[in-house]
């Protein structure tokens, strides 16, 4: 009801909120995973991403799943589908597409927010896995626990990196949030949806108070890059337009290598942390001004030291930085 | 800018209106039921086509020239997608839609009891279906009416009002870019009672 009111408060022209839905068409057509995942991630060209997300093939059916993001900017395309082997190559067998463009510079009755669409794409390509890097078409990309590698925690870089994955996190979620970042969030609106994570668990999407709108992601044992697990509840409130409020919550991370998930071995290998963003009255709260962050602090804890982290450093593409595409010396599978 | 006080005066005036005068001005209020098909023609894809059960309200003000409209709200019960029927109370815990149209008409009183009008006016048309674990649809149209009402006074000032509505929308304010045009045919039939006699 709320992209109605915001779509006939634009009165020249009509909202331009993307195609219509098929009848019955699933919020979420990404299924969950199972079995062994491996994340692998590479730059892409002058500020994007590149993230593969790849899971071992089923013996019986000879196919495994099959997941790609691409970030360019503040654009977001995520392909899925599945994978299998001929001879020497890879066929990629892709069925669904999430598109989040990068509307920045269009005022909000015009932007349609991210859309998905059914598609039936087959491809051929190369996939080799060696020495460290996963090699796709010829292009090498770095597997997650060798990038979380560079980071060691106990400084206050260290937590700007686990900060940018945390962010990073995030970021591909609301690239399958249908109408996240235009008016179709309204169908949030009294109406909780969930969208399962890339890898694990799922994030939950809910909308209350029309005319001063309550956004609210659940957070549950959500994992969109392997072993990076993210728990809580993000809050913002802003006014009717969107344009200016605060957040608030808190929302826990840890990181376990995958095979490592034991409790015990966390602190050998893996490190957690949470992210605070403010109290539910506004203190200490991260304020929303023009449709984004704009000023505050988040908190940001990792291994038990909290630093404030301004809403500038929050940027998941520093994430780019720890990637290291040089094959590794010990040659590891 | 300040509104002239004489404007407010003949604005006030026109509202209250000599009560000798409000008795003149015969007016028809009617409340029934009625079906209604809309088909979207969308870009993206196959059209989209719903059928429901509409409550409404209508009006009619006037002589032989009038003012008439209708409101009215129901429940889209099917929906057919590239030659797939659905059934949108299965699908969706949200089904609903609005309707609200005026315009104006001609009215030709046929016989002492029987009357018909025909007339034409601007339509804004709302649809709701949504559920947590499909994708929403969301319509808000914009567009044009002709419609075509018959009136039967039964008895007194009670009458029986048959109602053909069709709508022509080639705007909407949520799918922009997507909509070419939506169709909407609705058949109702209401009982209503007419103030200020019949003619």
């Amino acid at each position: 009801m709320k992209s109605v009111l915001l779509c006939l408060l634009a009165l020249s022209t009509a909202c331009d909120g993307g195609p219509y839905p098929r009848i019955g068409a699933p919020n979420d057509p990404l299924g969950a995973l199972s079995g062994d995942v491996v994340t692998a991630l590479r730059p892409a060209g002058s500020d994007g991403l590149d993230i593969l997300v790849i899971g071992r093939i089923d013996e019986e059916s000879g196919e495994g799943p099959f997941r790609r993001v691409t970030m360019v900017g503040n654009a977001t395309e995520t392909v899925a589908g599945s994978w299998s082997l001929s001879g020497e190559e890879v066929e990629l067998q892709l069925d669904v597409r999430w598109t989040r463009p990068d509307e920045s510079d269009l005022p909000p009755t015009q932007t349609g927010g991210t859309q998905v669409e059914e598609i039936d794409e087959q491809s051929s390509h190369t996939l080799t896995y060696e020495s460290g890097l996963l090699e796709f078409d010829g292009e090498p990309y770095q597997p997650m626990p060798d990038m979380m590698a560079a980071i060691t925690p106990g400084d206050r870089e260290a937590a700007l990196d686990a900060f940018a994955v945390y962010a990073l996190t995030l970021e591909v979620g609301y690239g399958r949030v249908l109408g996240f970042g235009g008016p179709g969030m309204t169908q949030y609106f009294g109406n909780p949806t969930s969208f399962v994570g890339l890898v694990a668990g799922e994030q939950v999407v809910s909308l209350d108070k029309p005319l001063s709108p309550v956004n609210r992601f659940d957070y549950l044992a959500f994992q969109e890059l392997v072993g990076f697990e993210v728990d809580g509840r993000q809050v913002t409130e802003t006014n009717v337009s969107g344009s200016e409020g605060f957040m608030w919550g808190t929302v826990d991370f840890q990181w376990m290598p995958p095979g490592d998930e034991q409790v015990e071995v966390l602190d050998a290998h893996g490190w957690s942390g949470s992210v605070f963003y403010g109290n539910s009255d506004g203190s200490d709260a991260v304020r929303i001004d023009g449709g984004d962050p704009a000023s505050g602090t988040y908190g940001v804890t990792l291994q038990g030291r909290t630093f404030q982290m301004s809403v500038d450093e929050l940027d998941w593409q520093r994430v780019r930085d720890l990637i290291d595409l040089q094959p590794s010396d010990t040659g590891d599978p | 800018m300040p509104i002239p006080k004489t404007l407010l005066v003949a604005l006030t005036a026109m509202w209250l209106r000599a009560p000798g005068a409000e008795a003149k001005e015969p007016s028809e209020h009617a409340l029934g039921v009625g079906y209604t098909y809309d088909n979207l023609w969308v870009a993206s894809g196959p059209p989209l086509a719903f059928h429901g059960l509409d409550f409404s309200y209508g009006f009619e003000v006037g002589h032989a020239v009038v003012a008439l409209g209708a409101l009215s709200a129901g429940l889209p019960l099917a929906g057919r997608d590239d030659g797939a029927s659905f059934s949108l109370r299965e699908i969706y815990d949200i089904t609903f839609d609005a309707d609200l149209w005026a315009g104006a008409g001609y009215r030709w009183q046929l016989t002492e009891r029987l009357a018909v009008v025909a007339g034409g006016g601007v339509h804004l048309r709302y649809l709701d279906l949504n559920a947590p674990e499909v994708q929403a649809i969301e319509h808000l149209a914009f567009g044009v009416v002709a419609v075509g009402r018959v009136s039967w006074a039964f008895r007194g000032g009670w009458t029986l009002q048959g109602e053909a509505l069709l709508g022509l929308d080639p705007a909407d304010f949520v799918h922009g870019g997507d909509l070419r045009v939506g169709l909407l045919l609705r058949p109702s039939i209401r009982v209503g009672y007419r103030f200020g006699g019949v003619r």
